[in-house]
């Protein structure tokens, strides 16, 4: 009967439910081979999937869209993490590097960002997944309007034709779910958020969030939601 | 008056050169034994583990210096409960310490004493205290025999699991060493053990203070032929059922250094293993057989409690730290409905309709209790009763959100208890102890998940709200493919499927030949389509609820 430090996981009504699920959700489908990977922004929910998914699949590819233009402490972080938790992280780098193309386009994220992200994340992104069958996510429906309707296992068509399982196990979790698991489980988080970032991607296209009870408003100046690759989840 | 000599002048001076390797492995080889005392205030306890120390020679000079009366040092003039209760007051210092642990050796035997101080809160203390120990010490007063307290540690020491019982009746030299005395408490005592089912009792009477039968023999009791306290603590054979008990591994890590290598790290709670043992792994179910045993210092042929070890099966099985490895043969009921003790620890009384948090192995579960009777402490008999205040024990029936792997305590210390914490404050308010376990686990899974096709959104998100109010574990989806049903069903999940294309709800199950079977349900209420997802769960389980 050792009284230990209780969980804080246990006081939120449902996360142990959520939590169970997602665990449930990620073991049914991990099966610790070459079909699987992880996309992670190194964002929380990316690191909690990961954490869960590399429990049980320690080597498995973690895809991470390396645009050149994230934020110093996110390729920090991700150093650090990929180190403390030997992650087999797998950057994709777009077509051209930045300098390339900044001077054949001029600064696209200013001038037309759906471009940008298209050059530096979806094209990079949709080539590598081509080589998965299943693709664990960190989306959660509170994050934008348009993730409401995401579902928790759907499938992905890929421009070519290719059909991938999209598992997003904390679908359904609050903002509070995910601080809480990620403090009640030790996972450090991306100091970004110290500093009032609600939601982190690359630097140029990313600022305090405007509205307090809009995580995503503070990505591209609220020109635009979503980058291009989950407007399939719509 | 006994004489003053320590069982360590027994141990032959050695003229070879000490080498401090060699006393270390000796150490080693000691065997430890995990001791608590109990005894009401005044009984004389911080006195007995003051002698207890000072005449094994476990305290340093200084600190009996400082409890001497006189300047002359013998022993007659020290203060030996000052001396305890010092040490106590030292390590107060700064943070609170509700139960100390004091160390000490002898040539035969090291010593752990749960020394719990015995005020208002001793029931915690002393459950807290001696949980882990393998024998308790009992005080009595030779003056006022068996009291209220007495009885009360005597059955928390029951509760507990703790086999050997040494009875200290103590304050002789008061009763001038009266045979009649001692005889007429060793009785009482026995009666009482009887009652409680206490195993192993021995009396010994002592005086705490003079140090008779403590660790020296006293020739003032020609009439007891007994051992003297430390000579039983020195001998008592720890019978470490362990070993013998059904085989459980809760995993604490699963170890993947690379993709030929998968390992199920934890202590061993009980029970022995070896390579081409058939388990089963719990919750999932899924079995295989022990393919080999790491520890650090190499493979192994068997292990046992309490050995920690790594095991690799031959089969490739999903297990997950929480989970637990047991032998096929012989599995931990998986239930989520069970009967159990429980000593009430906070001030704050049990409410009957609050949901607590229950916290067993390595899981933290919603659990609701009710309590069906409470000990009367004073005729040990159980009375009907519907709470528990501060320091009460009872019967409760326990239901937890989710099922647990549970045995019965007195098989296992690990996985028969728990604690209850108050969701609201964090604070511990009970500490349990499973007795009774309705069915073994077959090795199946205990719930039979299902798939809900439903054709409007808005009754989707309807749906979810109730399933998690109702704590389910589930899944959204729109994918209707019949192999994803399959491995979301074997993952225990329900899954939550919007099917536009449907015009009325359906609920799929799995059939025991792994056949869907395919159920249409008119428009209704989301709490009617919960509930019968739980009937058809019933179904599946219902030698699980025999109570």
């Amino acid at each position: 009967m050792t009284v230990s430090s209780e969980p804080i996981t246990g006081l939120v009504p449902g996360l142990e439910e959520k939590i169970a699920a997602a665990q449930a959700l990620i073991a049914a489908h991990v099966k610790g081979g070459s079909t699987e990977c992880v996309t992670c922004s190194f964002q929380a929910e990316d690191m909690i999937v990961l954490q869960i998914v590399r429990d049980l699949h320690p080597n498995v590819p973690v895809l991470f869209l390396d645009t050149g233009y994230h934020f110093a402490e996110t390729y920090a972080y991700r150093d650090e993490m990929a180190a403390a938790w030997n992650l087999n992280v797998i950057n994709l780098t777009p077509h051209q590097s930045v300098p390339e193309q900044e001077a054949q386009f001029g600064i696209l994220n200013q001038t037309a960002p759906d471009q940008c992200c298209k050059l530096r994340k979806v094209e990079p992104l949709f080539a590598a997944l081509a080589n998965y069958e299943i693709w664990f996510t960190g989306m959660r429906r509170e994050q934008a309007k348009s993730r409401a309707q995401l579902q928790a296992l759907d499938h992905f068509t890929l421009p070519g034709g290719k059909q991938l399982l999209k598992i997003s196990p904390l679908a359904d979790w609050t903002t509070r779910d995910v601080w809480y698991y990620a403090l009640e489980h030790g996972i450090p988080l991306l100091p970004l958020y110290d500093k009032g970032y609600s939601s982190i991607g690359c630097e140029p296209c990313t600022s305090l969030p405007s509205d307090p009870n809009d995580p995503r408003s503070g990505r591209w100046s609220g020109r635009k939601q979503e980058c291009g690759i989950h407007i399939q989840a719509q | 008056m006994p004489q003053e000599f320590s069982v360590l002048d027994e141990v032959p001076e050695t003229t070879e050169p000490f080498e401090i390797e060699d006393f270390l492995a000796a150490e080693q080889q000691k065997d430890l034994l995990r001791f608590t005392t109990a005894g009401s205030v005044d009984d004389g306890k911080s006195t007995l583990i003051g002698r207890l120390l000072y005449d094994s020679r476990s305290v340093y000079e200084d600190q009996i210096k400082a409890v001497t009366r006189s300047h002359s040092g013998d022993a007659s003039s020290i203060d030996f409960a000052q001396l305890t209760d010092g040490l106590r007051a030292e390590r107060e210092q700064g943070i609170t310490i509700d139960v100390a642990y004091r160390f000490f050796a002898t040539a035969k035997r090291k010593f752990i004493i749960a020394d719990t101080p015995g005020h208002e809160q001793y029931t915690r203390n002393m459950v807290t205290g001696a949980s882990t120990a393998d024998l308790a010490i009992v005080l009595v007063d030779a003056r006022k025999g068996i009291l209220t307290q007495s009885r009360r540690h005597a059955f928390i020491a029951s509760l507990l699991g703790i086999r050997h019982v040494v009875a200290a009746i103590n304050k002789m030299d008061l009763v001038d060493f009266s045979e009649e005395v001692f005889a007429q408490h060793r009785r009482d005592l026995f009666a009482l053990a009887e009652k409680v089912e206490i195993p192993d009792l021995l009396c010994i009477p002592i005086s705490a203070l003079d140090g008779d039968n403590v660790v020296t023999r006293s020739d003032r009791t020609s009439w007891y032929d007994g051992p003297t306290l430390l000579e039983h603590l020195e001998s008592v054979r720890i019978a470490e059922q362990l070993p013998q008990a059904p085989f459980r591994l809760p995993v604490q890590r699963v170890i993947r250094p690379h993709q030929h290598f998968r390992g199920f790290a934890g202590q061993i709670a009980s029970g022995t293993i070896k390579p081409g043992d058939t388990i089963v792994a719990l919750p999932s179910g899924q079995t295989s057989r022990v393919q080999s045993i790491h520890t650090f210092d190499g493979e192994l042929e068997s292990a046992f409690a309490p050995q920690s070890i790594t095991l690799t099966l031959e089969d490739e099985i999903d297990i997950s730290r929480g989970d637990l490895i047991a032998h096929k043969a012989n599995t931990p009921a998986s239930v989520s409905e069970f009967d159990s003790s429980l000593v009430w620890l906070h001030a704050e009384p049990f409410a009957a309709n609050k949901t607590y948090l229950l916290k067993h192995a390595s899981q933290t579960v919603k659990a609701q209790l009710s309590v069906t009777q409470r000990l009367n402490i004073e005729t040990l008999e159980q009375q009907a009763a519907q709470t528990l205040a501060l320091n009460e024990i009872g019967a409760v029936r326990v239901r937890t959100s989710r099922p647990l792997i549970v045995d019965p305590y007195r098989d296992n210390r690990i996985t028969g208890s728990f604690i209850l914490i108050d969701p609201a404050n964090n604070a511990t308010v009970g500490a349990g102890m499973v007795r009774r376990v309705s069915q073994s686990f077959e090795g199946q899974n205990t719930k039979s998940a299902a798939v809900l096709l439903v054709p409007q959104p808005e009754f989707v998100t309807a749906l979810e709200k109730e399933l998690l109010a109702s704590g389910e574990d589930f899944v959204t989806t729109h994918i209707q493919k019949s192999e994803i049903w399959r491995t979301l069903l074997h993952a225990n999940l329900i899954v939550l499927v919007h099917a536009p294309d449907h015009s009325q709800i359906e609920i799929v199950t799995l059939d025991e030949t792994g056949e869907f079977n395919r159920q249409s349900l008119p428009q209704c209420h989301p709490k009617d389509i919960l509930q019968k997802v739980k009937q058809m769960r019933k179904g599946a389980d219902q030698d699980d609820r025999q109570f």
